[in-house]
Formats: structure tokens, sequence, C-alpha cells
């Protein structure tokens, strides 16, 4: 878990830095390593503390700076994910470090949590930087059709949820 | 999903659309962790857990099965980790207590790992299983409770022939001479010849001498109550690294109870410092269980109560028995115990452990350091002759040197050649 953590953390840091150090912004470079490194130090120690609550806060602050540095969104929402991800693995998988595994194991579960922390977080922000170059003109109809589907949307989650939850019981 | 929410809202505000962007992966990832979570179901497994020993003594090693089998009904394909908790204090030897990756229905796994224990009463408790959905979104965690308890007592020691003379013995043959005359081994006395006599007894060359028709006495062996007294007063102990004197204090005690059960006396234990524990005196193997049970659990405790060794509940002794005590003594009160214990007619062994070697190599080398141990040792010196004085029998044991050792020189056959 370290491990799949310390990748997806130096991936997301290097996906805010690098564009920095190209725009010149040294400054923000040297303050998201030093948060990714705390980041880090943190999540391997004290993966379930509230402190990793406040750092993903503090992550999350930093990938909106960058959208005002000029860096391109894609970066910044790549990243994002991707520390979502590295905060949810310690989360929830901080106590198997605990304990010794066969290393075929730990090299499998290390494969696989990186395949599905990156593969949907590239594609959701491909999906999300190309909607930034579509033009819909918005009229009356349109808006009401929108805001329908996104009630519809809504309303089956919560239907869903619930319909879930019943089940448990 | 405050996150995501806080960064829509100003997203709208500025009216950025990088920012708008920005905000859909904490919210999707959100609600994506939700269905998740509400979809997941933990998979059924069946825990099969075994250990090679229930019973150990502390150094050795314990091999430990976990079998795991899949039941799983219709959850498909999952990635589960299966951790077997360890106790407090075990370390890992060999193997690993985690299983990690998937399994089929039907599907079994085994883990072996092999673990030192400390001495103690250890419960593998529960085994912790932990699934995921697919893309890692949420999880769930149970535990599987069972049970498996490994007592692991202190070690023992072969010790040499202890000589005990407690007033007082039971009326059944055994190991411990009981200063009446009567049928045994050793010779005892002469008395005149009382009709009932066995005439193979009849000592012909006193007959001869005196006219009287003299017998042959022996010394009887008989059966002794002998209650072993372990100090687990907190303060009486020093920590040596790892270990503590009262370690050595219980393995000692361990040692003793096992040579006086070996030659047949009757044991009792008492561990004196929190609660009374106490170990009715008994004979055979299964008192050497049950004090080896409770030396294993025994800890050493700070109560007010048990202070000093006023409070030691003598009434749970048999009168005028042997006792023996393995406690360093702390101070000139518990040398005043000891005094009245004897008075009591209490015949008293003080297995005296401590650690001035131990204690001397961990000081620098030096005049002033040579100082310091000679004090000490001057100062110990006086307060066992304090003790010898009341008519205990003293075995002042470095804990550097074995047990048998400092028996055998303090209360083996060589000592009463030396001091005869």
């Amino acid at each position: 878990m370290k491990r799949v953590t310390a990748i997806l953390l130096a991936v997301a840091a290097s996906l805010l830095i690098l564009p920095a150090l190209l725009l010149g912004s040294y400054g923000y470079a040297l303050a998201v390593a030093v948060v990714s490194g705390a980041g880090f130090a943190l999540l391997r120690t004290a993966p379930q503390s509230k402190w990793s609550d406040l750092l993903l806060i503090a992550v999350s602050v930093m990938a909106a700076f960058a959208l005002f540095l000029g860096i391109h969104p894609l970066f910044a929402v790549v990243a994002i994910t991707l520390f979502i991800y590295a905060w949810n693995a310690g989360l929830r998988f901080g106590h198997f470090d605990r304990s010794p595994v066969e290393d075929r194991a730990k090299q499998q579960f290390t494969l696989q949590m990186l395949a599905v922390a990156l593969v949907p977080s590239l594609a959701v922000a491909f999906v999300l930087s190309a909607s930034l170059y579509v033009r819909i003109r918005l009229s009356f109809g349109t808006g009401i059709g929108l805001s329908a589907a996104v009630f519809l949307t809504i309303a089956l989650f919560i239907g869903f949820a619930r319909a879930a939850r019943r089940k448990e019981d | 999903m405050g996150i995501g929410l806080s960064m829509l809202v100003v997203g709208m505000l500025l009216k950025h659309g990088g920012m708008l962007a920005l905000a859909v992966p904490p919210i999707l990832y959100s609600c994506l962790c939700v269905i998740s979570t509400l979809q997941l179901r933990l998979p059924k497994l069946h825990i099969q857990h075994s250990v090679s020993r229930h019973r150990m003594i502390e150094g050795d090693e314990v091999e430990i099965t976990v079998d795991i089998a899949s039941e799983f009904g219709d959850v498909g394909r999952h990635f589960i980790s299966v951790i077997d908790q360890l106790p407090a204090g075990a370390q890992l030897i060999e193997g690993e207590n985690q299983f990690l990756g998937s399994l089929l229905r039907g599907q079994s796994v085994r883990l072996s790992y092999r673990v030192l224990l400390p001495r103690g009463k250890h419960k593998f408790s529960q085994v912790v299983v932990t699934a995921w959905s697919r893309w890692g979104l949420a999880s769930r965690m149970e535990s599987i409770s069972h049970e498996s308890v490994i007592i692991v007592r202190p070690k023992t020691e072969p010790l040499g022939a202890i000589s005990i003379h407690p007033r007082r013995t039971r009326a059944f043959a055994g190991p411990v001479k009981a200063n009446l005359g009567g049928q045994g081994l050793d010779f005892f006395g002469c008395r005149s010849y009382v009709p009932g006599d066995d005439v193979r007894r009849i000592n012909w060359r006193a007959y001869a001498r005196q006219d009287n028709l003299i017998v042959n006495e022996y010394e009887l062996e008989r059966l002794a109550d002998v209650s072993i007294i372990v100090d687990a007063r907190l303060q009486a102990h020093c920590r040596l690294g790892e270990d503590t004197t009262f370690d050595y204090s219980l393995r000692a005690a361990a040692s003793l109870a096992s040579h006086f059960l070996r030659v047949g006396n009757i044991v009792g234990l008492l561990v004196y410092g929190d609660i009374v524990h106490w170990v009715f005196p008994g004979v055979g193997k299964t008192q050497e269980r049950k004090i080896f049970d409770s030396l294993a659990t025994a800890y050493a405790a700070e109560k007010e109560v048990f202070e000093d060794l006023r409070k030691i509940p003598t009434r749970l002794f048999p009168a005028q028995s042997q006792l023996v005590f393995v406690s360093p003594l702390i101070d000139d009160d518990d040398v005043e115990v000891i005094a009245l214990m004897i008075d009591r007619g209490y015949s008293i062994i003080l297995v005296c452990p401590h650690a001035s070697t131990w204690e001397a190599k961990q000081i620098r080398s030096g005049s002033s350091a040579q100082i310091a141990t000679r004090m000490s040792n001057l100062r110990r010196s006086l307060f066992l002759d304090s003790l010898v004085r009341t008519g205990t029998r003293i075995v002042n044991w470095d804990i550097a040197e074995p047990l048998a050792q400092a028996i055998a020189r303090d209360l083996g056959v060589s000592f009463f050649r030396r001091h005869s």
C-alpha cells in the first residue's frame, strides 16, 4: 500500500510541478513538492488520521490555484483524482501494511490498484478537458432539458441507494 | 463531496470552466463510492484456525495454520485480504499472516506462519477480512471470531538436590527427612527394644555391650508441604533490557516447583503483588501444569495494599511447613516479616535474585563505577547477613549465573560439606 500511495502521490505532484516549472512558478512548484512530501509521510505513518483529510483539502486548493497560474485543467484534474485515490487507498487499506504478505500477491495488488486509479482518472480528465472546448447554445428548452436530466439522475441515484440499503437490511 | 461542491460554487461564481471541471472528480468519486459501498457484499468465507501447540515454553516457536475456503454467493470475483490478527507481543518469525488476492467460489488457500510468543496467555481471537470493489472505490471489513489459546510458561532448568527441613511433615512416605525415628534409609539413633519391633533391627553389638536389647532407628522420610511465594510487587523489581528481575523470579519459581513436585512433595504457589493468586497445594503432573499456567499469566503490579510483605496470607500455608520465597526484597520491613514467619514455625528458603553483574556491565568502567559496584555489593551482603541471623536459608542468585549453580552453591550438598 505504501508503494501504491507513493506512486500515486508522485504522479499527482509531478503533474502539478512540471507545468508550474515550465511556466516559471517555482514557488508554487516548491509548495506542491512540500505538501506532497508531507502527504506521503502522513499517509505512510497515520493514513487514517484527521490530518490526511486536511491534506486532501490542501491539495485540492493547490490544484485549484494551479488553474490561475495558467496550468491546463487536464493536469489539475488528473492530479486531484489521483490524490483522492491515494487518500482513499491509505484510508481503506492502511491496515494491510502491518501484516506481511507474499511478494507476488503484493505486486499483483499494486498493479491492480495503479490500474484502477490511473485509467479512470485519465478518462475522466480527458472527457472534462474536452468538454471545456465544447460550446453548447443554452436556450430555454435546452436548459429545461438539462435540468430535468440532472434531476432524474439525482433521483435515480437516491432510489438506487435506498433500494440497495433495503436489500442489505 | 464537500470539496467538490465548494469548487463547483467557486467555479460558478467566477464563471471559470476549469474550476467547474475540477469540481467534477471529487463529486463523481463520492457518488461512485456510495454506489460501490452499497453494492459491495462481503464474501462468505469458511476459516479454520489451527495451532501446532497449545502449551509451550518461552522461547519456543509455534506454527499456525489458517485455512480459508471461499463460499461466495453471487458476488463474483473479489480482491480480498484476510489477516490473522496476532496477539500483543507476538513476533512473526517465518511466513505471512495475511492473504491478499482473489478467491473464486470453491477455492481455498492456506496461510502458514511461525511466531515467537513471550510468556503469557495468548489468544488468537479474530481474523479480519477486508473486501473491496472492482475499482477500489469501496471496501468492507469484518472480523470473524475464533479462539485459539496458547499458554507460554516460563523456562525451567533442572536443579540438583535441595535439602529442606520443615518442622512438620505429612503422614505419608516421601522424600523429606522428618527428624523422627522410624523406617527409613539413614541411621537416626538407638532405643530399647519393645515387643513388636522387627527382630532384624536389633543392634546386636549394643546388646553385647549393655545386656539390653537395643534396636536401630532410621530417620523417617515423609511428604512435605512446600509453598512457593513469588514477589510480584512492581517496586521490588528492576528492568534489565527487555526482561525484568520479575521474569527471572518466575523462571526460578517454575524450576523450584518442578523440582519439588518431581521429588514427590506437595507444592502450592502464591503470587503476591496484585490480588492473591493462589494455587492450592497438590502433587504430580497436573499440579505442575496448574502452577505453570499460573506463572505464565503472572504479572508484577503496584498496589498500595501489598506494598510490604505484611499482608501475606499465612493461613493459606500449612502450619510449620516449608516456604520458598522468590523475592529481591526491598527493605528492613521485609526482613522483619520473614523473621516473624520463622517465629511462627515456618522454614524459609529465600531465593534472592539480583542483577549486580548486569548492572556493572551497564555502567562505564572506572574508579567511580568500581566504588559504586562495591558499595552495592556491601549493602547487599549486610542485608542478607541480617536475614541469615533470622535463620533463613538464602540463595544469593546473580541472574547472570544459572539458578542450579547458585542453589548448588548455597543450598546443595557442597554447602553443608563446606559449613559442617
